[in-house]
């Protein structure tokens, strides 16, 4: 982004931030392409280098010869305030491009509290913030990833959102700025959009307009020309496993987030909480090939040089053939010198077998998430984990050797009585009580608060107000009284911002881009993070956050999100909030039958699980 | 045990990565090559490697070792090679002997070279200012220089570490300073640090500065040895 000969870099802490020039980092003559493309993610390097899906685009825009993707990440605070006093634009990290010379900028959308640092990024780089300001000579600027399925907080920003993956509509989407290019920019910035968003799962808020009844209620988005369709259906790879993986992955000198191999072993999860976005919009579950992954990794090992590969998915241990992967991946890379890890466990003893064959050095400790303290409220989210199972998982953890364990859950969620709360203490020192014998033992309790999310069964509910976060949170905190356990919670304030924007409509814009010009910025870090900035926005625009937050909505409540198709239908959604209020639960149709949730049938695709295919 | 001692260069693109960092990124560099390193014992195995003294962040070098131990013997031009070529873009290989001793490199090179461009313009009244600074600083009997860190302020006698001249050269657009410092077992002060005594106590003038360690050398009781030669 910066020569590291620039004096602004004497300053600021971690400059090797801004400088690239990374391991596989691709270089292409500017000139000699076409379509010049920065990947952005609005928070700092360390975590924008750890997102997974930009990498995967990276690699299919760098694999075309008329397009160079390049990357670019916010700068923290005292580099924004170096290069405002310095007047140097935010630049591209490998060629040191300003991103107003770019032809589009995408940025990954991974989480409502780095929306203000969007702002950031587009000041610094010399773009108009509103896309109605933009010329034909600007960027366009591009949104993806999970936030994209509610676009709308964001829609005064953006010229495009990418709705779903992004494995092949990234390259309609360059190709079509290309001959738009070829063609001399014919009929402009406007036409171009057109073009877009006329290409299935992309969406452009400038084509559509959002009503509001007299009363300010949300009423609907429509298309304001017959051109464009009324609603945008995401796009969905069907055969994973044939899907581009590229593995000449960057590899940073700082530290990352996940500074490791990320091997992705499927997509989706149809395990069906009904808290859980990522398990509604990512549908249907497809895996990739044990002998595809085998080859990825190995790949991955030698440009890399990575000691560590992380398999990833939603839920990895749901992987159909784990066992023998995790076999043929040991003893192939055991030699070679490359540990596996193994983020998210399943709450059973399969788990701790695995991780106890993973993982030979048992330095950190198992991360378990039961999300709820009774059984009741576990049944309510559909989370299908018994405390037997939680017992079972966390004994045999501890007599194999590790020390320390996590756990995770939610308070907030939808029922949830004082009997709840109380209940997650209570598991908590059961699950201690089990460790009587193991030196420097740990439970630590992580609980965050609920944030009802569009595209789930819960997208209707109240989120709790703060006061009651606040009283939740006390209540546990004086129950987790013990110096074996360690409490982690979540801050209201923060908690409470990312469900205005999570369920928000279009007119947070002008609350977003009046909190940014009041000084908001990286918001999803405590440090920085300005309640007080956001209530003045918040006071200054004429938006009640609450109306986005605590109140409840009925089923047939029109939704800022509805012309956004995740394929899962409404009529699923409701049977299955219907569902959590009587305590049914939902199995999982991976290896079963269909639950209805009208996405295999209304996408086109199909479960791909190799075990049951095989 | 075979051991080979590397030289590498870190240039202006990578002068900002720090200690670790460079470590981290010279071990992934060794797996892609697969050259065939010595790895410890133990749960928790980890590549057998030493290196020198660690170089300021914000630093460039010509000059800076490590010793990797191999489980075979190796030509060092096969060896240099092989390194060579999965070397990030701002680390380049400068050469690889094979070493027998087993002194660490990080304790045994006390002596570093250092140069600093400073974006001042060589004219003859700036040059004066600067030779006169340099002239009182080198004749003054110790030089106070307080660091402050997060954990405090330390006070040091920066002339406790500086070995020998230091000189000043006309560059281009620019003045340039060269010295020697000398790193103990108890500390050692930083390049940038001698500059900002020279321009804060001595009136040397101020401008953009550009480090860069030069050499690192061996001072023991028979004389000054290269890096190679210990």
């Amino acid at each position: 982004m910066l020569y590291s000969t620039d004096p602004l870099l004497h300053s600021v802490a971690k400059p090797a931030r801004y400088t690239g020039g990374e391991w596989n980092e691709v270089r292409k003559n500017p000139a000699e392409v076409t379509v010049r493309f920065a990947l952005a993610l609005s928070d700092v390097y360390e975590v924008g280098m750890s997102n997974l899906g930009l990498k995967i685009l990276h690699g299919i825009l760098n694999d075309r010869e008329d397009t160079y993707a390049e990357r670019v990440y916010c700068p923290w605070p005292d580099m924004e305030s170096v290069m405002r006093e310095g007047g140097a634009p935010l630049c591209s990290l490998e060629t040191h491009t300003p991103l107003r010379d770019f032809d589009a900028v995408g940025f990954s959308l991974q989480y409502e509290m780095t929306y203000s640092n969007i702002l950031t990024m587009l000041d610094l780089g010399g773009i108009p913030l509103e896309s109605g300001s933009r010329s034909d000579s600007d960027p366009l600027i591009v949104g993806g990833g999970p936030c994209a399925y509610n676009p709308e907080p964001l829609a005064d920003f953006f010229d495009c959102f990418v709705i779903g993956e992004g494995e092949e509509v990234i390259g309609e989407m360059a190709a079509a700025i290309a001959a738009w290019k070829k063609d001399d920019r014919r009929g402009g910035r406007a036409a171009l959009l057109l073009m877009l968003a006329r290409i299935e799962g992309i969406y452009a808020p400038a084509f559509y307009q959002a009503e509001y009844d007299a009363k300010g209620a949300f009423c609907q988005v429509t298309p304001l020309m017959d051109a464009v369709p009324a609603t945008v259906t995401k796009r969905v790879v069907a055969d994973l496993d044939n899907a581009p993986f590229p593995t000449r992955s960057i590899v940073p000198y700082l530290e990352t987030v996940h500074d490791r191999i990320m091997l992705e072993l499927f997509r989706g999860c149809s395990r069906g909480c009904r808290f859980c976005q990522a398990g509604v919009v990512y549908r249907p579950v497809r895996e990739r090939k044990p002998e595809t992954l085998l080859r990825l990794a190995q790949e991955l090992a030698d440009n890399t040089g990575y000691d560590e590969i992380s398999l990833v998915s939603l839920s990895s241990a749901d992987y159909s053939c784990l066992r023998g992967l995790t076999e043929d991946l040991l003893t192939r890379f055991a030699p070679q010198r490359v540990n596996l890890s193994l983020p998210s466990l399943r709450v059973d003893s399969f788990s701790i077998e695995l991780a106890n064959e993973i993982q030979k050095v048992r330095r950190s400790g198992l991360t378990f998430a039961p999300e709820a303290g009774t059984q009741r409220l576990r049944d309510v989210i559909n989370k299908g984990v018994t405390e037997a199972d939680l017992f079972e998982a966390a004994g045999a953890a501890f007599r194999s050797g590790w020390s320390g364990i996590k756990l995770y859950f939610m308070i907030g969620l939808p029922t949830e009585t004082d009997e709840d709360v109380l209940a997650i203490a209570d598991l908590a020192r059961k699950v201690l009580a089990l460790s009587r014998n193991v030196r420097n033992r740990k439970v630590t309790v992580s609980v965050s608060t609920f944030v009802p999310k569009p595209h789930t069964p819960f997208q209707w509910v109240p989120q709790i107000s703060i006061a009651e976060m606040e009283r939740r949170q006390s209540m546990l905190r004086a129950a987790l009284r013990d110096r074996s356990i360690s409490f982690n919670w979540h801050d209201p304030q923060t908690s409470r911002l990312e469900g205005v924007f999570a369920r928000g409509d279009r007119r947070l814009g002008k609350t977003l881009l009046e909190a940014w010009r009041r000084g908001a910025r990286f918001d999803g870090w405590s440090e920085y993070f300005r309640p007080d900035i956001w209530a003045e926005a918040f006071a200054a625009t004429g938006i009640d956050p609450d109306f986005y937050t605590v109140r409840n909505r009925e089923t047939d409540e029109p939704l800022p999100w509805q012309h956004i198709r995740c394929g899962a239908s409404h009529e699923w959604l409701v049977a299955e909030w219907k569902r959590s209020q009587s305590g049914e639960l939902t199995a999982d149709c991976r290896h079963g039958e269909c639950t209805g949730c009208g996405v295999c049938q209304d996408l086109g695709v199909a479960v791909i699980d190799w075990r049951v295919t095989q | 045990m075979n051991k080979m001692r590397v030289a590498l260069t870190k240039n202006d693109e990578t002068k900002y990565v720090g200690h670790l960092d460079f470590g981290r990124a010279i071990e992934r560099a060794l797996r892609r090559a697969k050259l065939p390193v010595a790895y410890s014992e133990g749960f928790n195995p980890h590549m057998k490697l030493s290196f020198g003294p660690a170089l300021s962040v914000g630093v460039a070098s010509d000059s800076e070792y490590l010793d990797v131990e191999l489980t075979e013997s190796m030509d060092a031009a096969d060896f240099g090679r092989i390194l060579a070529a999965k070397l990030p873009p701002g680390l380049a290989f400068v050469a690889a002997h094979p070493v027998l001793s087993s002194s660490s490199l990080a304790s045994a090179l006390n002596l570093a070279a250092y140069e600093v461009t400073v974006a001042v313009l060589p004219t003859p009244d700036n040059i004066l200012t600067a030779s006169n600074a340099v002239a009182a600083f080198q004749s003054a009997a110790a030089v106070e220089y307080v660091r402050r860190s997060p954990k405090g302020e330390k006070t040091m006698d920066v002339k406790k570490f500086v070995v020998g001249e230091v000189s000043v050269a006309e560059g281009q657009n620019s003045i340039v300073l060269s010295f020697w410092l000398r790193m103990t077992a108890t500390g050692a002060v930083k390049p940038m640090e001698v500059l900002s005594a020279l321009s804060g106590q001595f009136g040397f003038p101020s401008g953009e500065a550009a480090f860069r360690r030069t050499a690192l050398k061996a001072e023991t009781s028979s004389g000054i040895q290269e890096a190679f030669e210990i």
